[in-house]
């Protein structure tokens, strides 16, 4: 077991360093920050001055040794555009990212899992067919335009929710449910279709012989078996929300890390899209060791083939 | 069995969670009630949100011109000079020196003092710093020798050489030299007098948090104008669907529309606020560069060889037929929604330009000679363009004017190519002339004189090239160097009509920019000419 966490460990720590590498590269490959910044009065003199103070014109690898060995350290440097440390500006925004993320993971847990399950036992049944109306519809409806309709609704002709912006508890639920609704639909399908799986099998048929009550088969016996995807994909997807989304931070006008990456991204401000690359990637990295480390537990024949 | 009852009990409280988070709106009264008292404005984008002028660019100006007073005001109509914070200015030793004599008793926000020739001279020498590049700093580090003070009310800057621009660079929305208080940045740092600044202007910023909201407070009894709205939210929506439907739903009261958000805008009732002739619209025929730079296409039909004669004649008429391709009408009914004009205008010549001449017409839409033109210049079968669709500050509907563009030229029997790029890679590349000879749409905002323009974009030393770049450098040192008004004019109307003459760019008219407000919005005085929010102290209450 030791052995494999180790493995696992080592994998994510290369995992990690590679993402380091490869955003460092990319965006000093798309182009040179300070042609965007300086106003038409600068000269190529000045740019290069300006290049030397932000130290963009040292070598690539003289530039990576400090960018790592800041990082490791929590600073990711100064943002170019912002003048502020751009872990600052991370953790700032990425408040309101939890908090949006946080709210989309409540309303997954809340749907997908009991209305996939309960799909899935009245397998046929009219709860069966609007579930799986609700999940296409739900998977083939692009986010930015459930957000504007939902805007729309709840907003403009209802008057009911604010249509943008962060500030009080209502600001939230449009955009929570606009970032949620993807997720509870593609959470649903395949819960009900693990559920399925499980739910023909000859130890559910058992339990039933026996006597259990319909709860316990469900899920206790059933539901345990059949989380195992479930939890897989449920972890990734909650990183995910958690992450925030760029759509829906637009649509919204929510002021969280997606909408700070745009921006750093059109301005070219390396330290932030750096700096956020790297904790997202730390994030995804880490829950999937935590999820193989999981499986390995409930699953020893994934222990030994490792 | 603990466990299944915690999971019931955990799936139990979570669903209620998610119904009481659902169920809320029905419970609790949305705070999109409108405040009488309160002004919210919704803007697209606003920069870096950095108040500092060594700092800033345009594109904060929306953001924070209220906080401040200019040194110079600007006529709302004539966009002449008037006195703000300056009551005089005026130069001296053959330009080399200028004197700004400056309005006493003027205060600083947050009880920082009255603001005098000291805060002045520290806002401009912060220039200096090795990390300034934004407003003017390069030109003060360049140019300036020194700053004296010689009482607390009067600033005199020397140059190194004479200078007659110096003071459209203290104005009010083309110059940046907002007066900051030396005590309050002293005291709290640059960082923090960044994000919340202090000046003397009509409005006090309050708090904010970047990337989302400010929030401003009117000074009472200010000396220039008190606001009519006690309180001023600037929100940062960047989707122009989501500020549409801000408008409403009441949560904003005034955003800036155009296209078909201006038609629904219209439909819904809304007042449109209409700033006329204020961004001049071409498209940049790229190529038309110096020797050494990688966009340099003498053999592009619309560039022409130099020393070549006839080579340039012809180019001179296949950009003519590039123009006269084009249904400027069609643009102006069917994108702009008839908030265009025929205006006439050189590159960067307005109407209150010295020198002006209502002879430069926008080219007629005649396909007929268009082709005609081009058969002349040996290019019958028409050939390949590329174009770039992209969205700008200044050209916000940047892809769709392309595209009206490029399916008139198809119509001529031009080959386009669209190349969409966005702002962040396209507009590096267009500085170092590396844009593969794409063309994109532009919109000229209004500088004081049409010539410091040129020198920033139409050299083959200047940083942009927005029309070209080479070949009229000596025209415009001569009017830069040329330190008399009138003669300086001159010299700019020849330049303006051989450009006019040229075809050099692709002229589509002049757009004015529109606002949709809401009823408690009165009348808005904004600043002729600019594109940008600005002037929120003169909005007055409807009715």
């Amino acid at each position: 077991v030791y052995r494999y966490i180790l493995g696992r460990l080592v994998q994510a720590l290369v995992s990690l360093f590679v993402v380091s590498m490869v955003v460092f590269a990319l965006v000093r490959l798309s182009g040179d920050p300070i042609q965007i910044m300086a106003p038409p009065e600068a000269s190529e003199k000045d740019i290069a001055a300006m290049r030397a103070h932000l130290g963009l014109d040292r070598p690539w690898t003289v530039q990576y040794w400090r960018f790592a060995t800041l990082a490791l350290q929590g600073d990711f440097g100064q943002s170019i555009r912002f003048r502020r440390p751009a872990r600052d500006l991370i953790l700032e925004r990425y408040g309101a990212t939890l908090e949006l993320g946080g709210l989309a993971v409540l309303i997954v847990i809340a749907v997908a899992i009991p209305v996939g399950v309960y799909a899935a036992v009245a397998r046929g049944s009219k709860l069966d067919y609007a579930a799986r109306a609700f999940a296409a519809f739900g998977q083939a409806m692009p986010p930015f335009w459930l957000g504007l309709l939902l805007v729309l609704i709840f907003g403009v002709l209802l008057h009911l929710l604010p249509t943008s912006g962060r500030g009080t508890p209502l600001h939230i639920v449009l955009p929570g449910i606009t970032l949620g609704w993807f997720a509870v639909a593609g959470l649903m399908r395949l819960t009900r279709s693990s559920m399925l799986d499980v739910l023909g099998s000859e130890y559910v048929k058992l339990a039933r012989i026996k006597g259990l009550r319909e709860r316990q088969v469900i899920w206790k016996h059933a539901f345990k078996n059949a989380a195992l995807p479930v939890v897989t994909f449920g972890a990734l997807l909650f990183v995910a929300l958690l992450n925030g989304s760029i759509i829906t931070e637009t649509v919204f006008s929510w002021p969280g890390l997606g909408l700070l990456v745009i921006e750093a991204v059109d301005s070219r401000d390396y330290p932030i899209v750096q700096g956020v690359v790297l904790c997202l990637s730390a994030m995804y990295i880490g829950i999937n060791l935590v999820v193989d480390v999981l499986y390995a537990y409930l699953n020893p024949k994934i222990r030994y083939s490792a | 069995m603990p466990a299944a009852i915690a999971r019931r009990t955990f799936l139990a409280r979570t669903g209620a969670a998610a119904a009481a988070a659902l169920a809320a709106p029905l419970a609790v009264p949305s705070r999109a009630a409108a405040q009488t008292d309160r002004l919210t404005v919704a803007l697209g984008q606003w920069g870096t949100e950095t108040s500092l002028p060594w700092r800033n660019t345009q594109a904060e100006k929306p953001l924070w011109d209220h906080v401040f007073d200019p040194l110079i005001q600007r006529d709302f109509k004539t966009f002449a000079g008037r006195p703000g914070l300056a009551t005089e200015w005026k130069p001296s030793n053959e330009l080399r020196t200028w004197t700004f004599k400056l309005r006493p008793g003027v205060m600083f926000h947050e009880g920082y003092g009255e603001m005098t020739a000291e805060d002045l001279k520290f806002t401009v020498e912060q220039s200096f710093k090795p990390d300034a590049i934004g407003g003017s700093a390069y030109f003060f580090r360049n140019n300036l020798d020194r700053i004296e003070i010689p009482e607390k009310h009067t600033l005199v800057m020397h140059f190194k050489s004479r200078q007659w621009i110096v003071p459209s660079l203290f104005s009010q929305y083309v110059g940046y030299q907002n007066a900051l208080s030396r005590k309050y940045v002293e005291a709290v740092g640059e960082q923090k007098a960044a994000l919340h600044p202090i000046g003397t202007g009509p409005y006090r910023h309050v708090e904010g948090k970047q990337g989302d909201y400010h929030r401003f407070e009117a000074v009472p009894n200010h000396w220039r104008k008190p606001p009519v709205f006690k309180e001023l939210v600037i929100r940062r929506i960047s989707e122009p669907a989501t500020r549409m439907a801000g408008l409403r739903s009441g949560e904003i009261d005034i955003t800036q529309v155009f296209g078909d958000f201006l038609e629904q805008a219209q439909k819904a009732g809304f007042r449109i606020h209409e700033n006329v002739n204020a961004a001049q619209y071409w498209v940049i025929l790229a190529g038309q560069t110096t020797p050494d730079r990688e966009d340099y296409c003498p053999a592009c039909p619309w560039v022409g060889e130099p020393g070549n004669a006839k080579s340039l004649e012809n180019a001179r008429k296949v950009r003519q037929a590039l123009n006269l391709a084009v249904n400027k009408q069609a643009i102006r009914n069917g994108l702009w929604k008839g908030k265009g004009s025929e205006t006439p205008y050189s590159y960067y010549y307005y109407p209150f330009h010295k020198g002006y001449s209502a002879e430069w017409k926008v080219p007629p839409h005649d396909p007929e000679r268009a082709r005609k033109l081009l058969a002349e210049a040996g290019q019958a079968g028409g050939f390949e363009v590329r174009v770039n669709p992209y969205v700008q500050l200044v050209a916000q509907d940047g892809p769709d004017v392309m595209e009206a563009v490029a399916l008139d030229w198809e119509k001529i029997g031009l080959k386009v190519r669209r190349a969409p790029e966005a702002t962040s890679s396209f507009g590096p590349k267009g500085r170092m002339r590396k844009t593969g000879k794409t063309f994109s749409v532009y919109g000229a905002p209004p500088f004081d004189e049409p010539v410091a323009a040129w020198e920033r974009v139409l050299t083959a030393k200047s940083a942009f090239n927005l029309l070209l770049d080479g070949a009229y450098d000596v025209e415009v040192e001569a009017a830069m160097r040329e330190m008399d008004a009138d003669k300086r004019a001159k010299l700019s109307h020849d330049l303006g009509q051989k450009l006019w003459e040229g075809y050099h760019g692709v002229q589509l008219g002049t757009r004015a920019i529109t606002w949709a407000t809401t009823r408690k919005v009165g009348a808005w005085q904004t600043l002729a000419y600019t594109v940008a929010e600005t002037n929120y102290e003169y909005i007055a209450a409807a009715g």
